[in-house]
Formats: C-alpha cells, sequence, structure tokens
C-alpha cells in the first residue's frame, strides 16, 4: 500500500510535465495558431477573434496553462472545434472500439507468441526455433500499415471472406449499453452482431497482433530460456516431475515476471499501432480521432487525445509495477 | 609537468587498442551471415538513394495520365511496357522512378534524424550520468515525462504542430528518439565514471570535457552504435507512417509512405501499388535489424 502511495506521488511530477507538453502543441505551430487554424476558410476577423477568446490564447501564457491544468483534473479537455463538442465527450464515445480493438490485438498477440516461445525455447536450435526466430525477425520489420493493407487487399478485396473497413455492418443492428460491441452482442443475445463484429475485428487485431507477437515471441523464449538453464528446474527433473510439469509449474511463473513489466512498457506501442491502424481499417476510434482532428487543424482534440493517451500509459505503468511487485515476492512493496 | 602529460600519454594510447578492437568487431560481424545481407542491404540503399536521379529512367513527378494505373511487368497483365518495368501509379508517374527517387527522403530523414538523436541523447546522458546530482535529477525526470507519451503519438503531435517539411519532420522525430540514448548512455556513464581509469584522468588533472570526450564516450560508442542501427529501421518506419498519414513532408515530393497511402485508393485496380512501396521499407528496415543484431552480438552481449 505504501509502495503504491509513493508510486502514485512520483507521478506527479510526471504528469505535470505532461500536460506542459500537450499544453505547449498548439504553441509550436509556427506563427498564429488561430491563423493556422482558419487557413484558407475566410473568416471574419470577429470569428478570428472569438476563437483566439475561446481557445484562451488572448490570456498570458501562464495564466493559459494553469487554467488548462485546473480544467484537464477537472475533466474539462476543452471544446471541439470541428464538432463542436466537448473533447473529453468525443473521446469518451471512441474509447470502447479503441480499447476492443487494442485488447483483442494484444490477446491475438499472446495467443501467438506464448506457445511459439515456448515451444521455440524448450526445441532450442530445432527446425521449429529456426522458424519461429526467422519469422520474428521478419515480423518485426514489416510496418503495421503495410501488413495491414495487405490484408484487406487480400482477405477483403480479393477473396471478400471479411469486412475490411469499420466496426459492424450498416443493416446489423445493435442496441449500444456498454460501447464494447462484442459485451452489447452478447448480453443482448443479438447473434447476427456478434458474429458480425468479430469479422470485423479479424483483420485489424490480427494485422496489429502480430506485429505485436514478433516482439513477444522472442521475449517469451528467451525468458524461458533463462529460467530452463536454472538450477531449480534440474532438481525438479531429478525429483522425477515429468517434463510438461516442470514447464508449466516452475519454470512458465518465475519467466513470467520480465514479461509482464514488458507487456505494460509495450503497451506504447500497442497504442501507437493502433492510431494508424484505425485509420486503415477505418475503425472509429480515438486514433481515427485523432489524425482527422489533425487534418481539421482541430488542435483542442489533438491536444485531448494525446494527454489521454499519456494518462493510460502512465496508468498502465503503474498497475504493471504493482503487478511485477505481486507476481515476484521478492521485489516488494518497500 | 611533464610528468603529468606522459601520465596521460601512456593511457591515451589505448587507441591502437581500439583500431584492434573494430577489427574485431568487423571481423565478428562478418562471420554472422545475416549482419552481412544487412549490411549489403544498407549499402545498397544508401547507394541507390544518392544515385537515384541518374538511376531513375523517367521523372517521378510526371504525369502520363494514358498511361494511368498501367501494371508492371512480368505478371502477363496488358498494358506492361519495358519502358514502366514496375508500372504507374493513379497519374501515370513511373513507379520505378518514384521508389527510387523517394527512398532519398527515407535516407535523408533516417541518417540525420540518428545523427542528430545520437548527438543530442548521448551528450545530455553523458553529462547527466557523469555530473549526476540536481542536473541528472532534472533530465531522468524529463525522460520520465517523455516516456509517458507513445513514440509514434509524440512524433504524430510535433510533427502536426510544426506543420509539413522536412527540416520539421526532422525535428520532430529527434523530439520524438532522443531519449533512447540518453537513458542508455546515462546508465553506462554513472558506472564508467567511477571506473579507476576516469579516476586516473582526473587525478593527473585531465578536465572534465576532455574526461567525457576521450575517455568516456569511446567506450560508450559500441552501445550508442547498436541502438542507432536498430533505431534506423525504427526512424523510417515512423517516417513511413507520417507521409502514409500526410503529415510529412509536401505531398508532392515522393516518399515510400506517400506512394503507400496513394496506392491504398486504388487497391481494387491495382494492388501493386500499394504493396511495392511496403516491400521497399520492409527490405531496408530488415537491413537494418539485421545488422543491428548482428552488431549487438559482437559488441554487446549484455544487450
Amino acid at each position: 500500500m505504501q509502495y503504491l502511495i509513493k508510486r502514485l506521488f512520483l507521478t506527479i511530477p510526471v504528469l505535470l510535465g505532461v500536460t506542459i507538453i500537450v499544453f505547449s502543441i498548439i504553441h509550436l505551430i509556427p506563427g498564429d495558431p488561430v491563423q493556422f487554424i482558419f487557413a484558407g476558410t475566410g473568416a471574419s476577423q470577429a470569428e478570428r477573434e472569438a476563437m483566439r477568446h475561446s481557445l484562451g490564447l488572448d490570456l498570458p501564457l501562464p495564466v493559459q496553462y494553469v487554467n488548462y491544468v485546473f480544467q484537464a483534473i477537472r475533466g474539462d479537455f476543452g471544446q471541439s472545434i470541428h464538432f463542436k463538442q466537448p473533447v473529453a465527450e468525443l473521446i469518451l464515445e471512441r474509447m470502447p472500439a479503441t480499447i476492443e480493438f487494442s485488447l483483442t490485438s494484444l490477446f491475438i498477440a499472446l495467443l501467438v507468441a506464448f506457445p511459439a516461445g515456448i515451444i521455440a525455447s524448450v526445441k532450442r536450435n530445432s527446425t521449429f526455433d529456426y522458424i519461429v526466430m526467422t519469422g520474428a525477425t521478419l515480423g518485426i520489420s514489416l510496418p503495421t500499415f503495410w501488413v495491414g493493407i495487405l490484408l484487406i487487399m487480400f482477405f477483403a478485396v480479393n477473396l471478400g471472406w471479411l469486412p475490411g473497413f469499420g466496426r459492424i455492418g450498416y443493416e446489423v443492428h445493435l442496441q449500444k449499453v456498454t460501447g464494447f460491441y462484442l459485451i452489447d452482442s452478447i448480453i443482448t443475445g443479438n447473434m447476427p452482431a456478434l458474429k458480425d463484429t468479430v469479422a470485423h475485428l479479424v483483420l485489424p487485431a490480427v494485422s496489429l497482433g502480430l506485429a505485436m507477437s514478433t516482439f513477444f515471441t522472442r521475449l517469451v523464449r528467451s525468458s524461458m530460456l533463462e529460467e530452463i538453464g536454472k538450477d531449480y528446474v534440474r532438481s525438479a527433473r531429478a525429483k522425477g516431475l515429468k517434463g510438461w510439469k516442470v514447464l508449466v509449474f516452475h519454470v512458465l511463473p518465475n519467466a513470467l515476471i520480465p514479461i509482464i513489466t514488458l507487456i505494460g512498457m509495450k503497451v506504447g506501442a500497442l497504442l501507437s499501432g493502433a492510431v494508424v491502424a484505425e485509420v486503415i481499417f477505418a475503425w472509429p476510434g480515438i486514433g481515427r480521432l485523432v489524425i482527422q482532428s489533425i487534418y481539421s487543424r482541430d488542435y483542442p482534440v489533438v491536444q485531448g487525445v494525446i494527454l489521454f493517451f499519456a494518462l493510460i500509459y502512465i496508468t498502465i505503468n503503474i498497475v504493471t509495477d504493482v503487478l511485477y511487485a505481486v507476481v515476484d515476492p521478492r521485489i516488494g512493496f518497500a | 609537468m611533464t610528468g603529468q602529460s606522459t601520465g596521460i600519454m601512456e593511457i591515451s594510447e589505448k587507441r591502437p587498442l581500439q583500431v584492434g578492437r573494430f577489427r574485431r568487431v568487423l571481423r565478428s560481424v562478418s562471420r554472422s551471415r545475416t549482419a552481412v545481407f544487412g549490411g549489403i542491404v544498407l549499402c545498397l540503399f544508401v547507394l541507390v538513394a544518392i544515385l537515384a536521379p541518374i538511376l531513375a529512367p523517367h521523372d517521378p513527378t510526371k504525369q502520363n495520365l494514358q498511361l494511368r494505373l498501367a501494371p508492371p511487368i512480368g505478371l502477363g497483365l496488358e498494358n506492361a511496357s519495358m519502358k514502366y518495368p514496375l508500372g504507374n501509379d493513379n497519374l501515370g508517374r513511373d513507379t520505378l522512378s518514384r521508389l527510387l527517387v523517394g527512398s532519398r527522403v527515407s535516407l535523408v530523414v533516417g541518417l540525420i534524424t540518428i545523427v542528430l538523436t545520437t548527438l543530442l541523447g548521448s551528450m545530455i546522458g553523458a553529462l547527466a550520468g557523469y555530473y549526476r546530482g540536481t542536473f541528472d535529477n532534472l533530465v531522468m525526470r524529463l525522460v520520465d515525462i517523455w516516456m509517458a507519451f507513445p513514440d509514434l503519438l509524440l512524433a504524430i503531435a510535433f510533427a502536426a504542430a510544426l506543420g509539413q517539411g522536412l527540416l520539421n519532420l526532422i525535428v520532430a522525430l529527434v523530439l520524438t528518439n532522443w531519449v533512447v540514448y540518453c537513458r542508455v548512455v546515462r546508465a553506462e556513464v554513472l558506472v564508467l565514471r567511477e571506473q579507476e581509469y576516469v579516476m586516473a584522468v582526473r587525478s593527473l588533472g585531465g578536465s572534465d570535457i576532455r574526461i567525457i570526450m576521450q575517455h568516456i564516450l569511446p567506450n560508450v560508442f559500441s552501445s550508442i552504435m547498436v541502438i542507432a542501427t536498430l533505431q534506423f529501421g525504427t526512424v523510417i518506419v515512423t517516417e513511413a507512417s507520417l507521409s502514409f498519414l500526410g503529415i510529412s513532408v509536401q505531398s508532392t515530393v515522393p516518399t515510400w509512405g506517400g506512394m503507400l497511402a496513394d496506392g491504398r485508393e486504388f487497391m481494387r485496380q491495382a494492388w501493386w501499388l500499394a504493396t511495392l512501396p511496403g516491400l521497399a521499407i520492409s527490405i531496408v528496415v530488415l537491413g537494418a535489424n539485421l545488422l543491428g543484431d548482428g552488431l549487438r552480438d559482437a559488441l554487446d552481449p549484455r544487450l
């Protein structure tokens, strides 16, 4: 508990720094941000001044920043210029889509990485190991957005097996409860919607999941190899435990420790990947929102989304640290 | 006085040893077939990018609507012509020439970004690790703050705020990536500064700058090389992602990411348009990763 409090306390300066960076994004725009936002729209001088006022740009810089932080603490991320809606509302509307997509991708990544990594480590230097490691090296070099496009071209355009765009077909009706379509379709007992949601999820989640899996496979393999070489494994074998029992009950729990931390650290890559993948698959999530907002020069939304992603990332890192202490009693909460 | 200078001389006589070490590393890397392959790929990439204007058979920006979406040769499709071996894009521009010239943005951005981030990150990291104290604390908090953002998102934010253009793109990437070097160099310098040979130089009156530049940084060099090589691939993918999203250089300049984005619009009629630039990116990144892995094995088994 003390550890948790200390950990939370340490995040305060980081949070302040994060807000400074996000706050300064709009001030990085060369010249007058309001001119830039309205470039080529022929807005009147009065409109420009109104925008300057609503963005708070007519105040002194320190006052602007303090206002920004206090508003953010209250959950007020500003007002979208394009959508004429609070930014927080826009983010919350799209959040389930992004979470559903990211978690499914992570699930696929681990589903591939654990068996592949474990078998590769047990059968070290075998053909299987060789294929897995080559695949991982090749896979890590493929840009996610390209893999996504190839998947769409092959499975959606050519074969027509799976949909390549969006979250659910227009013709499918689904009553929205939580915003997570998988959960919504299950609790409302809507089988056609569930089928359609899963179909829409496959290609985006596979493209992002495969990209992530290359990293995790290497990690699981090296982590397992390190543990397999240790004395306790030899002892467990010597006392007559079967090979798989040693692996599952002795080696795997220990190998999990570094894996958990690195899963936490890879959330950044997962979110980054989700941003680009959402654009490719026209997935109505937060990533697509931020890119659209960049195109429409909707800076409050851009700032809001980036702050939001940073908050998620920081939270997950705290959770990982705590989990780490739970999994490995040696680290403790000291 | 003479005693002091000979003392320093003796210490700096490590140099010939370092040349020997370089040879040893080269030999070790050259033994790994994949690392050699990676090195060759990267060399070819650099050559192609430099010679692109000579190699390109056509003007990469010249439009010819009659050749719109013409396919590459070798697929057995109609309209393929030997004059345009990789076909033409939606505006009839020659794909091969665009791919060749497009490599230039990737190379320039990749190389300059790596050099600048390496310099900036290593210098800050070295100073923080060497002087410790308040400056170190400040730098480490800054690193913590940077680490709170997903990489690509930070690059997107900086690039979007700074606006289009090669220089802005590089600034955005440098601002995003410097922390990687900073952390590693700081950690290594923290250890090195306590080494006896550093104390020896210090006791002989060597200035801090001299110690850092001549005695500490050369020993961190191998780690920096490994990260820089591996990061080269990452920077190229980030550049391609930003170009793909349309927030890098002006759209009139051919880039692999931009070509991918254009090709995506025509994936129904011309699948090769989005496939070829992606393949080019993947090959270069694979080269960087293989060489980086080889260097890491040769230089620093700990990493």
